[in-house]
């Protein structure tokens, strides 16, 4: 069955151990701003928000890339990029809504999440278990529940104003 | 094409530092047979791009957007036999092109001014798109670092609000 990233920011710490997680395991060096899971931390409101690439059924970087370097993988369902066809145009950085490729400050080519060949180390070092590896059909209904009873909270806080 | 090359303007780009390396030029076109663009487009060619500029040639260089179409892939610079920095030499040709105002082909992240990419390029980029995908504009605008940031400065209000 196919197993996708479920990522919670509410129980993001931004401690940023993916990161650097990340970075060792493609990148050989521990430098969190070259691993492509990416915490993003925004200040007005003070809030986490790891960005991960989210394997697309129909990935535009995919369509858009000028020499086809992106293809995915029939094993693990990620889109991956191949390092020796990708020229770093970061076109697909460009188009993508989600801003799923990240750009590589060393070498300046865009790189995306490959999940480690079906065993991700982001989620082994994830310590308040804020990205998740589960299946498609369970992360779905972990949604729905969430989505569920933040609604169920809404019409509570609206009744209670009325 | 005007025939009447204007050497001034050759020499304007050689003089940066980077670029210089551009004047060993031998026109032996191997660029243009690894280069990735070459191989889609049939108006676009490396070697004619050095050859325009280190002549002079005005209607290529300041009118055109022939100069605006090169990815900066490297592709050439690794394969060239006279030692061309090529993304050197773009980034000098379109410094200067920049100063002389030719600026319509810029694209500026809106968040922080950052020259990301150019609008040639994009143009290329969206008719390789198959016909049912619909790009926003908006996202076009923002370079790849800033898009994050962007794109969630403008959900964050309604965060934890019952809604997202």
């Amino acid at each position: 069955m196919e197993k996708i990233l479920l990522v919670d920011p509410e129980k993001c710490t931004g401690c940023r151990s993916c990161e650097t997680a990340c970075s060792l395991y493609h990148e050989k060096s521990l430098n969190p701003s070259l691993g492509h899971i990416h915490i993003v931390k925004l200040e007005n409101s003070g809030l986490y928000i790891p960005i991960v690439c989210l394997q697309c059924e129909k990935p535009i970087c995919e369509d858009i890339c000028p020499v086809k370097a992106i293809k995915r993988d029939q094993k693990t369902g990620a889109v991956l990029i191949d390092t020796d066809i990708c020229v770093g145009c970061r076109l697909c950085a460009i188009y993508c809504p989600f801003a799923g490729p990240r750009i590589n400050s060393k070498n300046g080519k865009p790189r995306k999440c490959d999940l480690c060949n079906g065993d991700p180390v982001c989620v082994k070092f994830c310590e308040p278990k804020a990205i998740q590896y589960v299946d498609a059909t369970k992360a779905n209904m972990i949604k729905r529940l969430n989505a569920a009873t933040r609604l169920s909270e809404l019409v509570k806080t609206l009744l209670g104003t009325l | 094409m005007s025939v009447i090359p204007d050497l001034k303007l050759g020499s304007e780009v050689t003089q940066k530092l980077g670029a210089a390396s551009a004047r060993y030029c031998i026109q032996c076109g191997k660029c243009a047979s690894i280069c990735p663009l070459v191989r889609l487009r049939e108006d676009y060619s490396p070697t004619e791009v050095v050859k325009g500029v280190l002549l002079g040639l005005k209607d290529m260089v300041l009118s055109s957007d022939v100069v605006w179409r090169c990815l900066s892939c490297q592709a050439c610079t690794k394969i060239c036999p006279a030692g061309i920095k090529f993304p050197e030499f773009m980034d000098a040709l379109r410094g200067i092109l920049i100063e002389k105002g030719i600026t319509q082909y810029v694209l500026r992240c809106k968040r922080c001014g950052k020259n990301f990419t150019t609008t040639p390029i994009l143009e290329f980029a969206e008719k390789t798109l198959p016909k049912e995908v619909k790009v926003d504009a908006d996202y076009l605008m923002l370079c790849p670092e800033c898009k994050p940031y962007a794109i969630l400065n403008k959900s964050a209000r309604w965060y934890g609000k019952g809604i997202v």
